[in-house]
């Protein structure tokens, strides 16, 4: 901590965080400006969002947008965890490559995965919309609701279920009183991680979106070629602070856990 | 009715054999020590009396009732985990309060049991605290009353004070000790330490490589150790290699060297009069536990020639034998007792030795002795004489009461 003490080192910091989040309070201060060509001194304003309020296209693809993030975000850390669960539990053949197949999701450039998706979704008749994002948002999301849950069954003390036993729990209030609680924190990480995922995802929903139905992302892309309006600004926005938010509650319920 | 029974149990892990053969019984009320060095196979006993591995054969009976098909949950066992093992997101009381809220004990009994557990290991007032905010010593004891507040038929606990520093160890081996009286329950205890196995049990189970070596409460296990195993593990001693020559009393063997068939005359004074001024010392070093009066002994003549003299148990005539002698057992003297002084001083058995160095520690006084070109420990207890210095010749005795003798 001597570094950070120093005046260099104060200074390399200062020039981290400002080069993290100087974007970022750059695009919230222009939200409240009301110039839309971005012209200073600022003149606070609310014009974008009232705006924003009426641009139907814009709400809606918000609303698609967080209720495929909610969707995807159940299903992967339901499916996700269980996997979890029997990759820490269970020997059974094919596991380390069951194991090593998680990780092609990740490493192939999301690209190749939409255009191999759209392709596939078209040939067995599944097609575009959003069912087809739903789809492949849970398989691009579920490698990691698996490997954030794993990490966090790696760390818990299984002699903790064994003193449930000796205490004369059988399996099934061992797994809800000690096992789940135990393993929660790292469900709830797997979830955000999940619904960040689908939430962010543009390229996967670019292609398979059907005409007409589109998610935020996709809606941000086509706003910015034809014309970047401050009132995404606004809308991006609302979106930090809520996830800010989202962020210091995990962080919070994390260390109610126990987690150390 | 005896509270833990195995008979005849084997495990092994791949080519490893963690219990070979493994027979033991655990009394009602017992303070049963496994001890054994890490990897002799005694916590592997521990988790399949739990019920956490099964057997590969064998039978294990919990208060008389076999326990093969009982899962763990039914056996009805408490368990004190090394590391305690603690619901690090339940408080006290809901630690405590699991087991008896799983059997679905009313709430308001629970409440009173809480409290009672707590006060009987002296933590009152601290159910609201969660684990990480305790101390070792005091996770420790709210894991023993966590594990004990249902009743259990034993109590399993797994190298209980392992994670503590001497001086908590040392305290809450009294503290344990006090609890399993005052409760009355049957305990078994996994340990490598062997002082807290001498200290605590009333019977010990010494383990090597999976078997069980010797069974015994603390003095006989000590005292006799039936292996060179159980001696070397149990505490320092000196072993001599040989092979019975002569067989023990009623056997036409040899007499006491140096000295007729006398009568059992009191033993004297040891001479040893320039060390302790006004010595008080009784017979022959320490108590043993029994005192030879002159009579046929038993002989095993070492590699070295030297032949010694027990009183103890021998195995068959011309077998290969070890001779084991504790080195507190050990009197040393400036010179060999007159010819026939070895009698009357109960010390059948002498060597000439040189002292290579002297170990200080305040309360006693550890020689390495040389002879027979290696080396030999003798622990005295510093009675305030002027000890031998390094250099010195001395005459090694002792008793042949005290002189073990176990098959090589």
């Amino acid at each position: 901590m001597r570094f950070l003490g120093s005046f260099t080192g104060r200074f390399y910091l200062g020039l981290m965080l400002a080069f993290l989040y100087l974007p970022i309070v750059v695009m919230i201060v222009m939200a409240f400006n009301r110039s839309s060509l971005y012209t200073l001194p600022i003149e606070w304003d609310l014009i974008w969002f009232h705006r924003l309020a009426n641009n139907e296209r814009l709400l809606q693809a918000g609303l698609n947008s967080v209720l495929l993030a909610a969707a995807t975000m159940v299903i992967s850390t339901v499916l996700g965890t269980l996997a979890a669960l029997a990759f820490h539990r269970y020997e059974f053949r094919g596991k380390a490559f069951l194991q090593a197949l998680l990780f092609p999701p990740i490493a192939i450039p999301w690209l190749i995965l939409g255009t191999s998706m759209l392709i596939f979704f078209f040939w067995i008749g599944i097609g575009r919309g959003l069912h087809a994002m739903l789809l492949g948002h849970v398989a691009l999301s579920l490698p990691y609701v698996i490997m954030v849950v794993g990490a966090r069954l790696k760390s818990f003390d299984r002699t903790l279920e064994e003193a449930a036993y000796s205490l004369g729990a059988n399996p099934w209030q061992t797994f809800i009183r000690v096992t789940v609680p135990m393993v929660f924190p790292g469900v709830v990480a797997a979830g955000l991680f999940a619904f960040t995922v689908s939430f962010d995802m543009f390229i996967v929903s670019y292609f398979l979106a059907a005409p007409g139905v589109s998610t935020l992302p996709v809606e941000i892309y086509t706003a910015i070629r034809t014309g970047l309006t401050p009132e995404i600004n606004a809308l991006s926005t609302i979106i930090i602070v809520v996830s800010m938010g989202l962020m210091l509650a995990v962080a919070r319920l994390y260390n109610f856990a126990g987690d150390r | 009715m005896d509270a833990v029974t195995l008979e005849h149990v084997h495990k092994r892990f791949g080519s490893v054999v963690a219990a070979d053969d493994v027979t033991l019984t655990v009394k009602e009320g017992e303070f049963f020590a496994l001890l054994g060095p890490s990897g002799s196979g005694k916590t592997t006993v521990l988790r399949m009396i739990a019920g956490f591995l099964q057997p590969d054969a064998g039978t294990i009976a919990i208060a008389g009732r076999p326990v093969q098909a009982v899962p763990p949950y039914q056996r009805e066992i408490g368990m004190v985990f090394q590391s305690y093992a603690l619901f690090p997101h339940m408080t006290v009381y809901g630690n405590l309060a699991f087991g008896l809220s799983v059997r679905g004990v009313p709430k308001a009994e629970i409440q009173r049991r809480v409290r009672e557990m707590l006060e009987l290991v002296r933590l009152p007032g601290i159910e609201n605290r969660r684990p990480h905010e305790l101390s070792g010593g005091q996770q420790q004891r709210v894991a023993l009353a966590r594990a004990l507040i249902t009743r259990p038929k034993v109590v399993l606990l797994d190298e209980p004070l392992g994670a503590l520093d001497k001086r908590l160890r040392e305290e809450m081996q009294i503290e344990l000790k006090r609890i399993q009286r005052q409760v009355g329950i049957t305990a078994l205890f996994v340990t490598h330490d062997q002082e807290e196995a001498l200290t605590l049990a009333d019977r010990i189970a010494i383990m090597n490589q999976g078997r069980v070596e010797q069974v015994g409460t603390p003095a006989e296990v000590y005292e006799r150790p039936r292996t060179a195993f159980v001696a070397g593990f149990l505490g320092d001693a000196n072993f001599f290699h040989g092979r019975v020559t002569a067989a023990g009393e009623g056997q036409g063997s040899h007499m006491v060297p140096e000295s007729g068939p006398g009568s059992g005359a009191a033993p004297e004074i040891e001479p040893r009069a320039h060390r302790a001024p006004g010595a008080e010392l009784g017979p022959g070093g320490p108590p043993g536990p029994e005192r030879v009066t002159p009579r046929r002994l038993g002989e095993v003549t070492t590699e070295y020639g030297l032949v010694v003299y027990t009183a103890q148990p021998l195995p068959p005539l011309g077998q290969p034998a070890t001779v084991i002698v504790r080195p507190e057992r050990l009197v040393l003297t400036p010179a060999p007792p007159p010819a026939a002084g070895a009698k009357e001083t109960g010390l059948e058995n002498g060597f000439a030795a040189q002292v290579k160095q002297v170990v200080y520690s305040g309360k006693s006084i550890r020689y390495v002795l040389t002879a027979f070109g290696r080396e030999f420990q003798a622990l005295e207890q510093n009675r305030g004489a002027q000890p031998f210095g390094a250099g010195d010749t001395v005459w090694v005795a002792w008793s042949a009461a005290h002189t073990v003798v176990v098959e090589a």
